[in-house]
């Protein structure tokens, strides 16, 4: 207590209970707008970052069209590479999710081999959470849980190609298990006699290898070739999120732009109003930086509580939606993300700015007096 | 001593410009009590505001100890104010949002217990013991005069400004506050505008104020004009 200062960056905002709660439940709401803002950008991104990219990490697929000569000489060029852990026949269809953005095509995996089967499932980690994997001969499948989640599927029912749901499905499958872990995909048996039917392969490279086998698949004779790399895949994320995107960005940005204003105007004004006060202080022999240092501490006091305040509430809401909304279906909203974080710091501190100079600014053009008797 | 040279102020009324004070030299030295007389509107206040380097005159310059003040910049002029001058103002100025003990404790921004001892003693001599944790919108415009002249004299200014500091006070009580302004004045310099005569002790340099100049007045004609 010895030292202690009247002049605090909170005394003003104490001895001033109501308009204190109004801004700062204003900016604490606004902040936590934001930061939901940031959060569901990033959700998605993430979420169809997830979906489409995470498989191209751990392997690439490739295949020709049906021409069987072409295709044999295709895989006995591929297996010879030296960065190929192994290859493994299989064909490549897809299946509808509804991400939060858009339609994404999962992929699924149809190995008729068993032992390449049970190879993949344990490559990738996977974690049967349901049921069983598909055995030999049938045509059965796995999926990953949240597919099952989002397509309102559960163990045990049969999935057909050519629905809704199903466009790009190659074949009719019975589902005998669900899965977690990292990668959301399918995985599917077929009867024995397809083996030789599949038309592509997996490629599985070397320990850190995966960039170089990419390369090489792409030199191979690209017409009537396709392939699932990494960077074709990532093209893809960028169709898929595109549009999605660049609305969200606008709306997003729209909001943003809004609020920043309408809290910049609001705080603004209160300090406009607080002119007298300033004046007053001056008068009495405080100096202009003495007084705009302790503006510009108000503010950033007032700022960081609502920048904790409003991101610990938008995140208690996040937590909410994503249990009642998009858990059961699948999806997930991320709730502690940088982006947030940062893009919400940004925000704030572009409000703070924005609050900031125009009473500032007025500051340095102040004489005391006239500013005390209102002849401004 | 305060000294102004050919200090002039004109203000916009309207469309035309007007000149409020025209041409002031003025000598104060340092331990004198001066008075500023004059009608309503003659410009006491502007004056002040000019010596006290709250106003920016038109041309001219003041002095304090011989170094020229009012041409320094803004940080520099609030030093000097916060340093050597006390304002008691006619409208009071308090701090809305501070009690009367915080407002007392303006300039000193201070809130340790050696200050607010201080403070609550300059309070009790102007009988305002009962309001110290009042907020200034509680007050009667008497106690806001009061609070103001406890603000004004607590960091001990060297030069004491005090424009109408009883105005809103009767008689006994301006009488007391002027005896405190006076105790705690010590050699400093008073410099007062009152329309109230019998505040004065016949000790003070009366300085009389019409039409934008200044003439000195003794105090016998003085009194015969109040
Ligand atoms: N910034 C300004 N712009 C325009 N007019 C002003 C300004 N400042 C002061 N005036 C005018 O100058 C005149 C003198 O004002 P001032 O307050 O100095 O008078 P005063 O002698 O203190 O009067 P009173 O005894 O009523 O307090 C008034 O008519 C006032 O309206
Ligand atoms: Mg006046």
């Amino acid at each position: 207590m010895k030292n202690a200062k009247l002049f605090t960056a909170l005394k003003y905002f104490k001895s001033n209970t109501k308009q204190s709660i109004i801004l700062f439940s204003t900016l604490t709401i606004s902040t936590s707008c934001i930061y939901f803002i940031f959060s569901i950008i990033s959700s998605m991104l993430a979420c169809t970052k997830h979906i489409i990219l995470l498989p191209s990490e751990k392997f690439s697929y490739i295949e020709t069209n049906q021409q069987l000569q072409m295709q044999d000489e295709m895989i006995t060029k591929v297996k010879a590479f030296p960065e190929v852990k192994k290859t493994i026949n299989s064909t490549l269809s897809g299946i509808c999710f509804r991400s939060i953005s858009a339609y994404l095509d999962t992929h699924v995996l149809t190995i008729p081999n068993p032992a390449d089967l049970n190879y993949i499932a344990n490559y990738i980690n996977l974690e049967l959470s349901n049921g069983r994997l598909p055995i030999e001969a049938k045509a059965e499948a796995v999926f990953h849980e949240n597919i099952l989640k989002n397509l309102n599927l559960k163990v045990g029912d049969l999935i057909t190609s050519g629905t809704i749901k199903t466009p790009h499905l190659i074949g009719d499958y019975k589902i005998v298990g669900s899965f977690t872990g990292d990668l959301i995909i399918g995985i599917a048996s077929a009867p024995a006699s397809y083996n030789n039917n599949s038309s592509g392969i997996i490629v599985i490279p070397k320990e850190g290898k995966l960039n170089a086998i990419n390369t090489k698949l792409k030199s191979l004779d690209p017409n009537g070739t396709r392939t699932l790399t990494y960077s074709r895949e990532k093209s893809r994320i960028e169709i898929a999120t595109s549009l999605p995107l660049i609305i969200f960005k606008i709306i997003g940005s729209a909001i943003l732009i809004t609020l920043s204003f309408c809290i910049s105007a609001f705080s603004s004004s209160i300090y406009l109003k607080r002119s007298e006060e300033f004046g007053i202080m001056h008068a009495v022999g405080y100096d202009k930086s003495f007084i705009t240092k302790l503006i510009i501490k108000e503010l950033a006091n007032l700022t960081c509580l609502a920048y904790i305040f409003g991101c610990a509430i938008s995140m208690a809401i996040i937590t909410i939606i994503n249990h009642f909304i998009f858990s059961p279906k699948g999806q997930n909203l991320t709730i502690l993300t940088a982006k947030g974080f940062l893009g919400t710091a940004a925000t704030l501190a572009t409000m703070f700015l924005f609050a900031g100079i125009p009473i500032l600014r007025r500051l340095t053009k102040w004489n005391p007096i006239s500013v005390i008797e209102r002849r401004n | 001593m305060l000294q102004c040279k050919n200090l002039s102020l004109t203000c916009k009324d309207g469309e035309h410009e007007r000149e409020l004070l025209h041409d002031i030299n003025l000598v104060i030295e340092t331990g004198e009590s001066v008075v500023f007389f004059g009608p309503s509107g003659s410009g006491k206040s502007s004056l002040m505001y000019l010596l006290s380097l709250l106003r920016v005159a038109t041309t001219g310059e003041v002095y304090l100890d011989n170094n020229e003040i009012m041409s320094q910049n803004d940080n520099a002029k609030a030093a000097i104010r916060k340093k050597h001058f006390g304002f008691i103002f006619q409208q009071y100025f308090l701090l809305p949002h501070l009690n009367v003990l915080e407002n007392v404790l303006v300039p000193e921004n201070s809130i340790s217990t050696k200050s607010k001892q201080k403070a609550t003693t300059f309070l009790e001599k102007l009988e305002l013991t009962a309001c110290i944790n009042k907020k200034i919108h509680q007050l009667s415009g008497g106690e806001c005069q009061r609070v103001a002249i406890a603000r004004a004299l607590i960091h001990g200014p060297t030069i004491l400004f005090a424009d109408e500091p009883t105005a809103a006070l009767d008689h006994k009580s301006a009488l007391s506050a002027m005896k405190m302004i006076r105790e705690h004045k010590g050699n400093g310099t008073l410099i007062l505008t009152t329309h109230d005569t019998s505040i004065l002790t016949g000790q003070e340099r009366i300085l009389k104020l019409e039409h934008g100049k200044i003439t000195e007045i003794k105090h016998k004609n003085f009194v015969q004009a109040g």
